[in-house]
């Protein structure tokens, strides 16, 4: 059975920027704040952007950094791995925010996008890293 | 009237609990009308970011300029933290400090400190950004 995505989330009525996040423990995630472990390789589903959004640029907070071998994070879909983040690679090894962060889909999207995060690399036991990627569903 | 500024404790962190959307944290700090008067070198507390949160960023425009006086937006052990000895002398935007912005572990009042004498006039906007939800 193919796992089930989490569904398209906006607020019908309010015109407001609507967001998706993503917590990253690799050492000790606390279900309870949201925030998850990663495997190597394996895409992890963040949300989905309802169909027609326009999606702002992301920012992140690299509270603790990755170790092991070349960590990198992208934020995409699966067809497009970096899809929202095609600079955010490096920062997985590097403190700090970093705002204003874009990539090819990023802006108006036609159909409902799942939206994943995907870690590279291997060997990272420890890191912790926080992701925010806003996005506008009202067409006024 | 003279402006009278906040006194008493925190204001308590504020979401929306099941809606994802941005939510914000306003100081509008104006003279000789209604807003908040801010007192000279006194962090008074203007909202509060819940536990958990993820900061995203400090907006703020100078609507009456007011020479000499300045901003500081932080935290009470850092009042500078996102905003730093911001001149309200000229009209127009400005930004905060990208890099302090991000993750918050725990509630986080926020405070806004002016440093200078006012005069008769000044009117300055400041917009914190922050997602709230765990997703």
């Amino acid at each position: 059975m193919a796992p089930k995505l989490k569904p398209a989330r906006g607020y019908p009525s309010a015109n407001a920027v609507m967001a998706m996040r993503c917590h990253i423990n690799m050492a000790t995630p606390d279900g309870s704040l949201g925030q998850s472990a990663l495997t190597p390789a394996k895409p992890y589903h963040v949300g989905t952007i309802p169909a027609g959004s326009f999606v702002l640029p992301g920012i992140r907070h690299t509270i603790v950094a990755f170790n092991g071998t070349t960590p990198t994070l992208q934020v995409g879909t699966e067809v497009d791995p970096d899809g929202f983040i095609t600079t955010g690679d490096a920062a997985a090894g590097t403190l700090g925010v970093t705002d204003g962060l874009v990539g090819a889909l990023s802006g108006y999207v036609a159909d409902e996008t799942p939206v994943y995060v995907l870690l590279s690399g291997t060997g990272s036991t420890a890191g912790e890293w926080d992701f925010v990627l806003p996005f506008y569903i009202q067409r006024d | 009237m003279a402006l009278r500024p906040m006194t008493g404790g925190a204001k308590p962190a504020r979401t929306y609990p099941n809606m994802n959307a941005v939510q914000g944290v306003r100081l509008h700090w104006r003279l000789g009308a209604p807003g908040v008067g801010l007192p000279d070198g006194i962090p008074v507390p203007i909202g509060t970011i819940p536990a958990g949160s993820f900061l995203m960023s400090l907006a703020g425009d100078v609507q009456t300029p007011a020479a000499g006086i300045t901003l500081d937006i932080g935290t009470q052990a850092s009042p500078t933290r996102w905003l730093a000895a911001q001149s309200l002398a000229v009209a127009g935007l400005f930004g905060g400090v990208d890099q302090n912005m991000g993750y918050v572990a725990d509630d986080t009042v926020v405070y806004a400190t002016l440093h200078g004498t006012v005069g008769a006039d000044g009117e300055a906007t400041v917009l914190l950004t922050y997602y709230t939800q765990k997703d």
